[in-house]
């Protein structure tokens, strides 16, 4: 069903409009439209411009309260004024950047050591005390990194008549490490050889002490140590939040609330002048709310709502809310997938929830399987409020009754005696067409049914809406029900052996609704007095109507044929289940039980997905196509985040 | 013999556009004839580059002119080959090509290093290299310092050894470029393992070997004599690999302290047995004696291998600068014997 919605104005004082945003809107939905675009008709509109007030505040406390370790076990504690929650927010912010100052210092210390720590780590293998080499008076000295390439060219070339000593360090993938001893008086030469060898020095200055290595690990010990002193500010960090947790979490709750109720300035306008300031918030909400808001803010001298009554010339489609009963809520997530009903049109979600839930047992029928459908998606939706396990619980519900029908129960077909017959082997003889599965048959006649009864509800939502193409001369309107309606009775006749109704009468029944769907438009017009003209000329509208008729008559054959997979998956579940039998063994009258359990969770799954979509198709295409259009849009109503629990809040 | 079903169709292209190269015989023709027009002309009547001298008219006979087209003849024959190529002989022609783009490099680099106010002259090399290298001169020519330059090469494999010298300090065109030729002659020492199959890789690693130790020969007698270079910069400089020269006597070639002692370490390389060497060629010529002898020597015992196409191209490459050589000599007018020394064809 859809809930019936009317476009409200409320006004006030402007200073009023947080109040009334707290009091009343977080406790009626309301689908907020912008004030300024839609009242065009009214004078002296401005828009808010100010800040909010409570931005900075809420920011800080959400960092705050997203540092509380388990937020889900403090009990927020509420008793705070306002101003005592920016207190707080202050103290504990205040304190907190200290900490924070304190550890960037740290962090910087440690950074420090590492950069340290890098430029010593390529050396570690040369073993001697730093000390002692740079101390050296008689020996010259260069530590630094060559690159490997050139390194290479250097052991192949120079090692031997180089006049100094190479001590490698560490490689790495372009540069090895080292230093090269060299006597003062040939310094100057073999530097000009090392530049040539791009060697770049490094230097140290005078703050390492021992050998490389040791030097390495001496700074990893003070890296630690310096590490542990950040970890215990982490702790008093951690400790300073949880002391305040609970007033902080309470505070983040209401200066959300209070942040929200304030951006409701945007989609409200300031009225009047200096003398008289107020407000004007406008929205849909549901007519029973409206009553419900009207009844409670009798006594309010402060606000004005008035409702308006010819919404549509003024504000436009109303959004679309469902209401449906518990039982077929699930199912309006196949009517939101397709789209929502606008304002005008039906709401399908109950006719989804039996035809859907009726069809997949028809496809799908096995007692055994239906119940754990039922069990499992029941359970399921219970808890995790997941709408498609609802759908496959009511499945299951249809699936069980069309077990004990069909006589099927986890594949076995010899425990239940079928109450109607079993798919796999019951046959009916037709007159022309000869031996078919039953299921097929009825199959069929049943889409027959079905699409019959979808042009009756196009016809109904068209006349409703005083459409009179649609209604008369529509593919699925009075003649399509009378070309179609005529064919099915014709079959049904011919089927069952009676006679068939005589040529004339067929004629009339076939050819004149074929032709008032080909004249649809200009029929249509000539009713409507309307003054379009035809655009092109009368040859290329038949020509492009005769091709369209052509189609239509297809379509009537192939979704009237389409009905057919009810009866083929019906046939099919038979037959995969005798197979899982096969394999297991089960005609040697020992089954192997692993097989079955197996072969019947995967059937399950298997056949409950595949017949779960192609039901879904059924659905979408031959019943909805032809009477749905789903053009609605949603109902989003204005939601104050913690609106919930003040609703029940104030319920109680 | 599986080589024969491969090499089959390429070997005879080669061959027949091997009898389209100017003899001996034709130099001394071109060498007798005066003024460019003439030569021109020659080579037109006689149906000598057909594809490339059809757009050339009598205004522009300059030199740069001349050798852009020439150059063009050289891609051309090198698509000509391509085309006739499998994919194995392809993998080849793929690196043969990093010479010339080598080349396209060098030109650029040194266009914006010396900030030369003339624009990049490239659009008549552009249809050979958008199709077979993978360097878009498009980009190449919006360079207008080195960075640009080195930045627009980044989808290329010579990003990596350029932008390694970058960075450092008093780099100069000379260090750019010895970059490029070391990148290149180690890649193509290098990747002969992965192209070639056992006896293509005999040969190519003899005459490429033999090509690499000649060079550093050159580089190590320029150094000494020209530039009086130090030894450990002599070192730097030289191609990394060695063929037939031991490294001892490299050593032994770059520390020698006098001439004489160079010239008589030179004595004890395999390449200088010719008793022509030093009385009445130079270094160079002799490089260019040795080499011609191997590839045409490998690609007469192994004509169905890679040898053809590279003695064709090197045959070919030699062709275009001899000509290049003759027409200068010719418009100048000098005597066509010293114009055939010029060429390197000495009666």
């Amino acid at each position: 069903m859809i809930v019936k919605m009317k476009f409200i104005n409320i006004s006030g004082p402007r200073q009023d409009i947080d109040r009334v945003t707290d009091q009343y809107l977080s406790k009626y939905e309301i689908q907020l439209e912008s004030a300024l675009s839609e009242l065009k008709t009214v004078d002296n509109l401005r828009p808010f411009v100010e800040t909010n007030p409570y931005r900075d505040a809420l920011a800080q406390a959400e960092q705050f309260a997203g540092y509380v370790e388990h937020p889900d076990q403090v009990t927020p504690d509420g008793r705070l004024a306002l101003n005592e929650m920016f207190e707080l927010i202050r103290n504990v912010s205040e304190e907190y950047q200290g900490l924070q100052d304190k550890k960037g210092r740290l962090q910087g210390t440690i950074d420090d050591m590492r950069g340290r720590q890098q430029v010593i780590a390529p050396f570690r293998p040369l073993d001697f005390d730093l000390q002692d080499v740079l101390g050296f008076k008689f020996i010259a000295y260069r530590f630094g990194k060559l690159p490997l390439e050139y390194y290479h060219r250097m052991q192949k070339y120079l090692e031997d008549n180089l006049n100094a000593i190479f001590v490698e360090g560490e490689h790495d993938d372009s540069f090895v490490y080292g230093a090269y001893f060299v006597s003062p008086g040939e310094s100057t030469r073999i530097d000009t050889v090392f530049r040539s060898l791009h060697f770049e020095r490094i230097s140290f200055d005078g703050e390492y002490h021992g050998t490389p290595t040791e030097a390495y690990l001496k700074l990893e010990r003070e890296v630690g140590k310096t590490a542990a002193r950040m970890e215990e500010l982490e702790e008093e960090v951690a400790a300073l939040i949880n002391r305040h947790a609970p007033q902080l979490i309470a505070t983040r709750n209401r200066l959300e609330e209070l942040a929200n109720n304030f951006d409701v300035r945007k989609m409200a306008a300031r009225m009047g002048d200096s003398q008289e300031d107020s407000y004007i918030l406008c929205g849909w909400m549901a007519e029973d709310d409206i009553a419900k808001f009207q009844e409670e803010s009798k006594d309010d001298d402060n606000i004005f709502i008035m409702v308006e009554e010819d919404r549509e010339s003024y504000f436009g489609t109303p959004p679309t809310k469902l209401k449906n009963p518990k039982l077929f809520k699930p199912f309006e997530m196949y009517v939101q997938m397709y789209g929502l009903p606008a304002h005008d049109e039906m709401d399908p979600t109950m006719l989804v929830g039996l035809t859907y839930s009726f069809i997949f047992g028809a496809m799908f029928g096995d007692v055994g399987h239906g119940l754990l459908l039922f069990l499992g998606g029941g359970l399921l939706y219970l808890k995790k409020k997941i709408p498609l396990a609802g759908i496959i619980s009511c499945a299951g519900v249809f699936s069980t009754i069309f077990g004990f029908l069909f006589g099927s129960l986890f594949g076995f077909e010899d425990i239940l005696q079928p109450l109607w017959l079993r798919p796999i082997e019951h046959m009916t003889t037709l007159p022309f067409i000869g031996k078919l599965n039953t299921v097929f048959v009825v199959s069929v006649a049943f889409g027959m049914g079905v699409i019959l009864f979808a042009m009756v509800l196009h016809i109904v939502t068209a006349a409703k809406n005083r459409d009179v193409g649609a209604t008369w001369f529509d593919s699925n309107g009075v003649a399509g029900l009378v070309f179609y309606g005529a064919i099915v009775a014709t079959i049904v006749l011919f089927m069952t052996g009676h006679k068939v109704p005589a040529a004339g009468l067929l004629l009339v029944m076939f050819v004149l609704p074929l032709i008032l769907i080909l004249l649809k438009e200009p029929l249509t017009r000539m009713i409507t007095k309307s003054s379009e003209k035809m655009e092109e000329g009368v040859v290329m509208f038949l020509v492009q109507g005769i091709f369209e008729l052509v189609e239509v008559l297809l379509s009537y054959f192939s979704n009237t044929i389409s009905f057919v997979r009810i009866g083929a998956f019906a046939i099919s579940h038979a037959a995969m289940m005798e197979v899982v039998l096969q394999l297991s063994g089960a005609e040697s009258g020992s089954p192997n039980w692993v097989v079955v359990v197996f072969g019947n969770i995967f059937v399950c799954a298997f056949e409950g997905l595949i017949v779960g979509i192609q039901v879904l198709r059924l659905e979408y295409y031959e019943l909805f196509s032809r009477f749905y259009r789903g053009s609605g849009r949603a109902f989003t109503p204005y939601k104050n985040k913690n609106g919930q629990k003040k609703k029940a809040a104030s319920k109680r | 013999m599986g080589n024969l079903l491969t090499y089959g169709g390429i070997v005879t292209k080669i061959r027949a556009m091997e009898s389209k190269l100017l003899t001996p015989g034709d130099f001394e023709e071109i060498a007798g004839l005066h003024g460019v027009p003439a030569v021109i002309a020659w080579l037109r009547d006689n149906g000598f580059y057909p594809f490339v001298l059809d757009d050339l008219t009598d205004e522009h006979l300059h030199r740069g002119d001349i050798e852009k087209l020439l150059i063009n003849q050289l891609y051309y024959d090198y698509m000509k080959i391509f085309r006739f190529c499998g994919l194995e002989q392809r993998k080849f022609l793929t690196l043969y090509i990093m010479r010339y783009e080598t080349d396209l490099i060098d030109y650029c680099l040194r266009i914006v290093i010396n900030h030369y106010q003339e624009p990049f002259d490239l659009n008549y090399k552009k249809d050979f290299f958008d199709r077979y290298s993978q360097i878009s001169i498009e980009k190449l020519i919006t360079s207008r310092t080195t960075d640009q330059l080195i930045e627009n090469l980044k989808d290329t494999e010579y990003y990596k050894p350029l932008s390694a010298l970058r960075d450092k300090a008093g780099i100069t065109l000379f260090d750019y470029d010895l970059a490029l030729d070391q990148y290149r002659f180690h890649k193509l020492w290098k990747n002969r393992k992965n192209i070639l199959n056992k006896t293509e890789r005999e040969i190519y690693t003899r005459s490429y070997g033999s090509k690499i130790d000649l060079l550093n020969l050159q580089w190590i007698y320029r150094a000494k004599k020209y530039y009086g270079m130090e030894p450990v910069d002599i070192y730097n400089m030289l191609i990394p690999v060695h063929f037939k020269i031991s490294t001892e006597l490299v050593k032994e070639l770059v520390e020698a302290p006098t001439a004489d002692d160079f010239l008589n370490a030179m004595r004890k390389v395999s390449y200088t047995k010719d008793p022509d060497f030093l009385s009445s060629l130079t270094l160079e010529q002799m490089y260019r004696k040795c080499l011609k002898q191997l590839y045409v020597a490998d690609a007469r015992r192994n004509p169905y291998s890679i040898a053809s196409i590279y003695a064709y191209l090197f045959k070919k490459e030699e062709e275009l600068e001899r000509l290049t050589a003759a027409i200068e000599c010719v418009r100048y007018g000098l005597p066509p014997n010293e114009t055939l020394a010029h060429c390197g064809l000495a009666v």
